[in-house]
C-alpha cells in the first residue's frame, strides 16, 4: 500500500511565454483516492493532460510510474501502462454500442469477436453493480450513464490508476452513490483514483488526501482528515488579493441602465433577475454550470428566452437574435474566445470590424484605410501587441487576442457590454489591463457586467456581486463587505 | 513586409508565374500557340469555366460546396434552346425567363443550405440530381438545337473580327464577383461565417440571410455560363457543362481557395482557371493526348497543395 504508483516532480508548463505550472509535485499511492482541488484555472487540467500524455510538459519535468522514470509521456504510452482518464467531455463514440464502447480495442484480432466482447463487458458492468443493455447505442442513453460506460472501460482494460474530472457533474443522486460504491470496490482492487471535483462535501466522501493546486503551484499536500471546509476554501482562494482594487470612484448612482427581469430559459436560466447602474461594474460569479453564461447568450439573442423583460435605461427591448442584441446596444464579449469569439485565420483586422462592418465603408464599399484606422485606434488605446493590423489572428497571445475583441466590441458603441470570463487564459498583465478597460467603459456610461469565476477578480474589479447557482441569483454582495470566502460558500455549499 | 502578416495576393503571383512559364514553353513547343487566334481562343476557352468558377468559389469561400452548379447551368441551356428553339421565344424573353429560373434554383439551395441548415454538399447533390433529371426529362435526353442565325451573341460574335465576346461577359463577372467578395458588407460577411460560422453567429451576422445570398449568386454564375455554352453549341443538352463541376473546384483550390471555408481570393481562383486553360489548350496544340491533360492537372494540383501545405508547418 505504500509505494506510490505515480509521482511527478518538478513539473513546469508554459504556453506561449505563459507559465501555468510551478514546480508541481504530486504523488499517488496505490489504491488511494487522491482528490485535486482548486479554482478554474489552478492548472488541474493542464495537469492531467501532462499525466496522460496529451500535453508535454516543459524540459526537466519528471513523471515517475510505478518508480520508474517516464522520459517521453504519449497518450499510448499512458494506456499501456493503465492509467485511464474519464473527461468530462467524454470522448467515446456515441455511434456505437454499450459493449463496444466498453472493448473498443479488444477482441478485435481480425473479425469483431461480438460473444466474447459481450461477456467482458458484462464482466465489468457486474463488478460495478450496473445494469446497462450492452446492445443499446451509446447516444441514447444519458451523460451520467455514459460516464458509468466510461469507468467500465478503464476496468476492462485494467487500468491501475483512474482519473475522474467533475465525475458527478451530470450524475443524479443515485447515481453519485453507485459512483462512490464503485470508487470502494476499485479501490479494493489497488485501483488508484484521481478525484477532480469542485463540490468539497464530495471530495470530503471519497477522499484520502488532497492536493490543492492554486494559479498552477501546489499549495498543500495533506490527509483529508486533516482539512476543514474554511482551511480548504482558504487555500484554494489564498489570502493575498492578486489585484490592485479597481472600484467606482465616482460614487453611487441611482439611474439603473440595463435591467433583467425574471428571465427564464430553463433548464439553465431559472428566473434571474438584476440591474446595472450608473458607473458600477456588476459581477456574476458561480461555479460553471450555474447558468451564468446561458443568462448572458439568452439577453444577447443567442438562445430563445421563455419569459422575462430586459431593458435600457429604462426602455424595455425584446431581442429578436444577437444582430438585433448589438442594434440595441447589447454586446457579449463570450466565454471561449477560441470557439466563440477569434475568427483564427483572418487577420487582426477582420476580427477587429467584424461587427462594425457598417462604420467602414465609404459610399456602399468597404474602406480599408477606415478599417485599417480603426483597428490602429484600438491599438494604440488599449495597446494590443504586436502593432500589426495584418497579423493572424491565432498569432496572437490570448491577451492581446481577447483586447481585439474588446475593440471589436468598443468599437460597435454598446450600450451595454457583458463579459464573460474575459481574463481566462491571460497572463497577468494583460488581466489587469483588461480589468482597466471595464472600469473605463463602466465611467463612460457603459452598463458593464463582468461574469467570472475567479473571485478575485470580481472582488477587485466589481462593485456589486453576484452569486448564481442552479440557474437562480443565491446572494447579492456589495464587494465592500465580500469577502471570497462568503461568496465561495454560497456558491459551493448553499 | 513582416513575416507574420501574409500578403495577400501571394496566390495570384505564383499561379500568374505558373502561366507564364507555361506560356513560353508552350510557345517554344509549339508553331501554332502563339498566334493571335489561339491566344484569343486561349481566353475564350476560360470563360464557362472561369463563370462557373467564380459559383464554386463564392460557395467554397461561405464553407459550402455548390455541386448543383453544374447541373444547374445545364439545365439552364436546355431551356434557352427548348423556348428560343422549339417555342419560338424572342430571345430577350427567353433569356429573362431562363434568368428567373436560375434565380429560383439559387433561392432553393440557399434556402435548403441557409434556412434549413442541410449541409451544402449533401443539399446540392440533391438538387444537382434534381436539375439534372429535370432537363433530361424535358429534353428527352437528347441535344435540343436552335438555329444558326439566333442567339449568337454570347457565344460566337467576334468583335473587331478576332475578339470574342464571351471575354467581356467573364470580365464583367468577374469585377461583380471580386467588388463584392473584395470591398461589401456581405462579402466580408461570408468570408467570415466561412472562417467560422459559431464565431460569426456570436458576432451578429445573419448567417441565413448571407448563405442564401451565395447560392443565388452562385446561380447567377451558371446562368452567365449557361449563354455562353448555349450559344457557343447552338444548342442545349442536360449535361453539357458537367465536365466543369469538378473543375471549378479545382480552380479554386488551384486558388488558395479553402474547402473548409473562409480563405482565398476570387482573383486567385479566377488564376487558377487560366493555369487549367493554358494547359489544356498548351497540350492540344502539341498534338499531347487529351488523357494526357488529367495527368497533368491533376499532378500539378497534388504539387500545389503539398507545397502550401508543407510551408504551413
Amino acid at each position: 500500500m505504500d509505494t506510490n504508483i505515480l509521482e511527478v516532480k518538478k513539473v513546469n508548463k508554459t504556453y506561449s511565454g505563459i507559465q501555468v505550472l510551478h514546480d508541481v509535485e504530486f504523488d499517488l499511492k496505490r489504491g488511494e483516492t487522491h482528490a485535486m482541488v482548486g479554482e478554474n484555472g489552478a492548472g488541474k487540467s493542464t495537469l492531467i493532460k501532462i499525466l496522460a500524455g496529451v500535453v508535454t510538459p516543459d524540459d526537466g519535468s519528471e513523471i515517475y510510474w510505478d518508480g520508474k522514470l517516464i522520459s517521453r509521456m504519449t497518450p499510448e504510452k499512458a494506456i499501456e501502462l493503465g492509467l485511464a482518464v474519464i473527461y468530462q467531455d467524454i470522448s467515446m463514440f456515441p455511434n456505437l454500442t454499450i459493449a463496444e464502447n466498453i472493448c473498443k480495442g479488444k477482441h478485435t484480432e481480425f473479425f469483431v469477436n461480438f460473444k466474447k466482447m459481450k461477456e467482458t463487458a458484462q464482466k465489468a458492468l457486474d463488478f460495478m453493480g450496473v445494469d446497462l443493455n450492452l446492445n443499446q447505442k451509446l447516444g441514447e442513453i444519458s451523460v451520467g450513464k455514459q460516464q458509468l460506460v466510461a469507468i467500465a472501460r478503464a476496468i476492462t482494460f485494467e487500468a491501475q490508476v483512474i482519473v475522474m474530472d467533475e465525475p458527478t457533474a451530470a450524475l443524479s443522486s443515485s447515481e453519485v452513490k453507485m459512483l462512490y460504491r464503485i470508487i470502494d470496490s476499485l479501490k479494493e482492487q489497488g485501483v488508484s483514483i484521481i478525484y477532480i471535483s469542485h463540490k468539497l462535501e464530495e471530495v470530503f466522501t471519497v477522499a484520502d488526501r488532497i492536493t490543492v493546486l492554486r494559479d498552477g503551484h501546489k499549495i498543500h499536500t495533506g490527509d483529508a482528515s486533516g482539512f476543514t471546509n474554511e482551511s480548504l476554501i482558504n487555500m484554494m482562494v489564498g489570502r493575498e488579493l492578486r489585484f490592485i482594487p479597481m472600484h467606482n470612484e465616482e460614487g453611487d448612482s441611482d439611474e439603473v441602465l440595463f435591467e433583467v427581469k425574471d428571465l427564464v430559459n430553463p433548464p439553465m436560466v431559472n428566473g434571474v433577475s438584476f440591474q446595472v447602474r450608473r458607473n458600477e461594474v456588476l459581477g456574476i460569479t458561480g461555479l460553471v454550470g450555474a447558468g451564468r453564461s446561458e443568462t448572458a447568450q439568452t439577453v444577447f439573442g443567442l438562445m430563445k428566452q421563455q419569459s422575462g423583460e430586459v431593458y435600457i435605461h429604462g426602455q424595455e427591448v425584446h431581442i429578436k437574435d444577437t444582430n438585433d442584441a448589438i442594434g440595441k446596444g447589447i454586446c457579449y464579449l463570450p466565454e471561449d474566445r477560441r470557439t466563440q469569439g477569434l475568427f483564427a485565420q483572418q487577420n487582426m483586422t477582420w476580427n477587429m470590424t467584424a461587427v462594425t462592418l457598417h462604420k467602414q465603408l465609404s459610399g456602399k464599399l468597404l474602406d480599408s484605410r477606415k478599417e485599417l484606422a480603426t483597428t490602429e485606434k484600438y491599438i494604440k488605446s488599449i495597446d494590443i501587441r504586436p502593432a500589426l493590423p495584418g497579423i493572424n489572428a491565432r498569432n496572437l497571445s490570448g491577451g492581446n487576442a481577447q483586447k481585439v475583441l474588446f475593440g471589436r466590441w468598443m468599437n460597435a458603441d454598446p450600450k451595454v457590454l457583458i463579459v464573460d470570463e474575459p481574463t481566462a487564459g491571460v497572463d497577468v498583465g494583460a488581466k489587469a489591463e483588461i480589468h482597466k478597460i471595464l472600469r473605463n467603459m463602466a465611467k463612460e456610461g457603459v452598463a458593464v457586467v463582468l461574469i467570472s469565476s475567479d473571485l478575485s477578480e470580481v472582488l477587485a474589479v466589481s462593485d456589486r456581486i453576484l452569486v448564481m447557482r442552479e440557474g437562480k441569483i443565491v446572494h447579492e454582495v456589495k464587494t465592500d463587505e465580500a469577502t471570497q470566502e462568503a461568496i465561495l460558500e454560497k456558491g459551493l455549499m448553499g | 513586409m513582416n513575416r507574420k502578416t501574409d500578403f495577400r495576393y501571394k496566390n495570384e503571383l505564383v499561379l500568374l508565374g505558373v502561366f507564364l512559364v507555361l506560356f513560353i514553353i508552350f510557345s517554344i513547343a509549339s508553331k501554332h500557340f502563339l498566334s493571335l487566334t489561339n491566344v484569343m481562343s486561349l481566353f475564350s476557352q476560360m470563360v464557362e469555366l472561369g463563370l462557373l468558377t467564380l459559383g464554386m468559389a463564392a460557395s467554397m469561400i461561405s464553407g459550402g460546396m455548390d455541386l448543383s452548379l453544374g447541373a444547374l447551368t445545364s439545365f439552364c441551356t436546355v431551356m434557352l434552346s427548348v423556348f428560343i428553339g422549339k417555342l419560338f421565344l424572342p430571345e430577350g424573353a427567353a433569356f429573362f425567363i431562363v434568368l428567373a429560373i436560375a434565380i429560383l434554383f439559387g433561392c432553393f439551395n440557399g434556402f435548403l443550405v441557409g434556412y434549413l441548415n442541410i449541409q451544402s454538399m449533401l443539399a446540392t447533390l440533391g438538387t444537382q440530381s434534381l436539375f439534372k433529371g429535370l432537363g433530361l426529362v424535358i429534353s428527352n435526353g437528347v441535344t435540343v438545337g436552335i438555329p444558326n442565325t439566333q442567339f449568337a451573341v454570347f457565344g460566337r460574335v467576334k468583335l473587331w473580327g478576332f475578339f470574342p465576346f464571351q471575354i467581356i461577359l467573364l470580365v464583367i463577372a468577374a469585377v461583380i464577383a471580386i467588388i463584392i467578395f473584395n470591398r461589401t458588407m456581405i462579402g466580408r460577411r461570408i468570408y467570415l461565417i466561412g472562417s467560422n460560422p459559431t464565431v460569426a453567429k456570436f458576432a451578429g451576422i445573419n448567417i441565413k440571410k448571407n448563405i442564401f445570398f451565395t447560392y443565388v449568386f452562385s446561380a447567377c454564375m451558371g446562368f452567365i455560363a449557361s449563354l455562353v455554352f448555349t450559344s457557343k453549341i447552338s444548342a442545349g443538352r442536360s449535361d453539357v457543362a458537367d465536365p466543369l463541376l469538378l473543375k471549378a473546384v479545382c480552380a479554386s483550390v488551384f486558388g488558395g481557395v479553402s474547402s473548409l471555408g473562409g480563405i482565398g481570393n476570387i482573383s486567385a481562383a479566377l488564376c487558377g482557371v487560366a493555369v487549367i486553360t493554358i494547359i489544356s489548350n498548351g497540350l492540344d496544340m502539341i498534338n499531347a493526348s487529351s488523357y494526357l491533360q488529367q495527368v497533368v492537372i491533376g499532378g500539378l494540383l497534388l504539387i500545389v497543395l503539398a507545397f502550401r501545405h508543407a510551408r504551413k508547418k
